[in-house]
């Protein structure tokens, strides 16, 4: 049996019918269309279809959309202003820590989730934050490097939101 | 999409919980992350899902009495996070520390753990452990019953159809102690125990008091107390012939089954030695004399 549910998807507000048998990653997929959450294992192992709500990183594979009713949910697409990249996307391009890109959105808002709750991690947060995400591509490495870069490019007030050039090294 | 229709319903307390769960074929609803996954692969087919998220009374963690009540929603994370719980009982914070990744913590509830009864669960030896007391609630009323007598087999426990696990008491010790909990798994990231250890010393530091009491999982389908390594340890100065019976006599009281699915006997026995050997040292309790750890 379908029920209406209101939820904040992105700083907008939706509402939308879902039946009980939907999972939130195939309501953010299907019915929000926003594509860039994806779906890997379907287990909660993986890490690619992660998403904050309510402030908190979680695997929109293991909730359902019934379940989301009130909620304030924060995909890839909320991240950037319009056209303009979130620093941590950029730190992404900029250390090379992305290549085939299935697991880049669930990394990001990880990450993203991690630098609001820590502006400061430690190496071994950031290996906590991220160690529930597989990645096949690049070894991990970059993927840290990146992170710890855009916590500090985060820290600095400074008015650099332009496009990468002035720190980047390509 | 879940492979079978079912309703679902957010009781806002725990009375119109109750109601709702005699409906035959209805499940609790908690964190979701082991349940979702049986939802998706046919193991679970309920007719309702009672989302217990909304009932304040299943969520917090505050002293009771001598106790440190944990409700049975409160997610990992806020276990994890919980400066109370470390101070008092850190088998918990450690517990909830290894426990899958960030994500996971953030939804998965320790009644869930507890209530699933998987025989990995990693909150089974510290609740065990600690003698922890489960509350049990249902529209008939409510009861308590031990740990030791919660789980009764792999995925079972003493739960009736209609009963839920609403929270958990760990007894405080009043005297100085320590506790700590580990695990094996096949990777150091997010993966499920192949064995687990959660160990509690009262007196750590008075040989002569001394008590220590230690629980295992993932090696029999429900958390096991070493009772007969526990009394080798307890009482005397740990000298290495002490703790040499002592591994010795554990080696005994586990029988791991060859068909385990993550770790054969041999590594899970081997690994139990080696996490009491690294917890009393961490104590500061090996090394010849008595260390002085609070």
């Amino acid at each position: 049996m379908k029920r209406k549910i209101k939820l904040t998807v992105n700083n907008e507000p939706v509402e939308l019918e879902v039946s009980p048998e939907m999972t939130l990653v195939e309501c953010i997929r299907n019915e929000l269309h926003l594509t860039g959450t994806k779906l890997g294992c379907g287990n909660g192992e993986c890490g690619a279809c992660t998403i904050v709500m309510d402030n908190l990183p979680v695997r929109s594979c293991l909730i359902l959309a019934i379940e989301t009713d009130g909620a304030k949910i924060t995909t890839i697409e909320g991240l950037s202003q319009g056209t303009e990249l979130n620093p941590i996307q950029k730190a992404f391009i900029q250390e090379d820590a992305i290549q085939c890109g299935y697991c880049s959105p669930g990394f990001i808002l990880a990450a993203h989730a991690l630098l609001q709750r820590e502006p400061q991690p430690t190496s071994e947060q950031i290996h906590d934050a991220l160690g529930g995400h597989l990645c096949r591509c690049t070894g991990y490495e970059p993927i840290f490097r990146a992170v710890k870069r855009a916590g500090a490019q985060l820290r600095q007030p400074s008015p650099e939101s332009q496009p990468p050039a002035e720190n980047g090294s390509d | 999409m879940i492979p079978h229709t079912f309703r679902h319903t957010c009781p806002t307390d725990l009375e119109e919980a109750y109601g709702q769960l005699q409906e035959p074929d209805a499940l609790p609803l908690a964190g979701g992350t082991d349940l979702i996954v049986n939802l998706r692969e046919r193991r679970a087919r309920p007719a309702l899902l009672v989302d217990l998220k909304h009932c304040p009374e299943l969520r917090g963690i505050e002293m009771r009495g001598d106790d440190l009540w944990i409700g049975a929603c409160t997610t990992i994370n806020e276990i994890r996070q919980s400066s109370q719980i470390r101070s008092a009982l850190p088998v918990l914070t450690d517990a909830a520390s290894r426990f899958a990744c960030h994500e996971l913590r953030n939804r998965a509830t320790i009644g869930g753990n507890l209530a699933n009864a998987a025989p990995c669960a990693q909150f089974g030896p510290p609740a065990v452990v600690t003698d922890a007391v489960f509350e049990i609630g249902s529209a008939h009323g409510t009861r308590i019953i031990t740990a030791h007598d919660f789980f009764r087999g792999v995925n079972q426990t003493d739960l009736q159809r209609g009963e839920l696990l609403t929270g958990i008491r760990f007894p405080v010790p009043n005297e100085p102690s320590c506790s700590a909990s580990g695990k094996l798994s096949r990777t150091k990231g997010m993966d499920l125990p192949s064995v687990s250890m959660a160990i509690l010393v009262l007196n750590p530091s008075r040989a002569e008091f001394r008590e220590v009491r230690i629980a295992v999982g993932s090696v029999a389908p429900v958390p096991l107390r070493m009772y007969r390594t526990e009394s080798i340890l307890s009482g005397v100065p740990l000298s290495p012939d002490v703790m040499s019976a002592a591994r010795q006599m554990m080696d005994q009281e586990i029988k791991p089954r060859a068909s385990s699915l993550r770790a054969a006997p041999e590594t899970k026995r081997a690994a139990l030695a080696a996490l009491l050997q690294e917890f009393f040292t961490t104590f500061g309790l090996l090394a010849g004399t008595e260390g002085g750890q609070r």
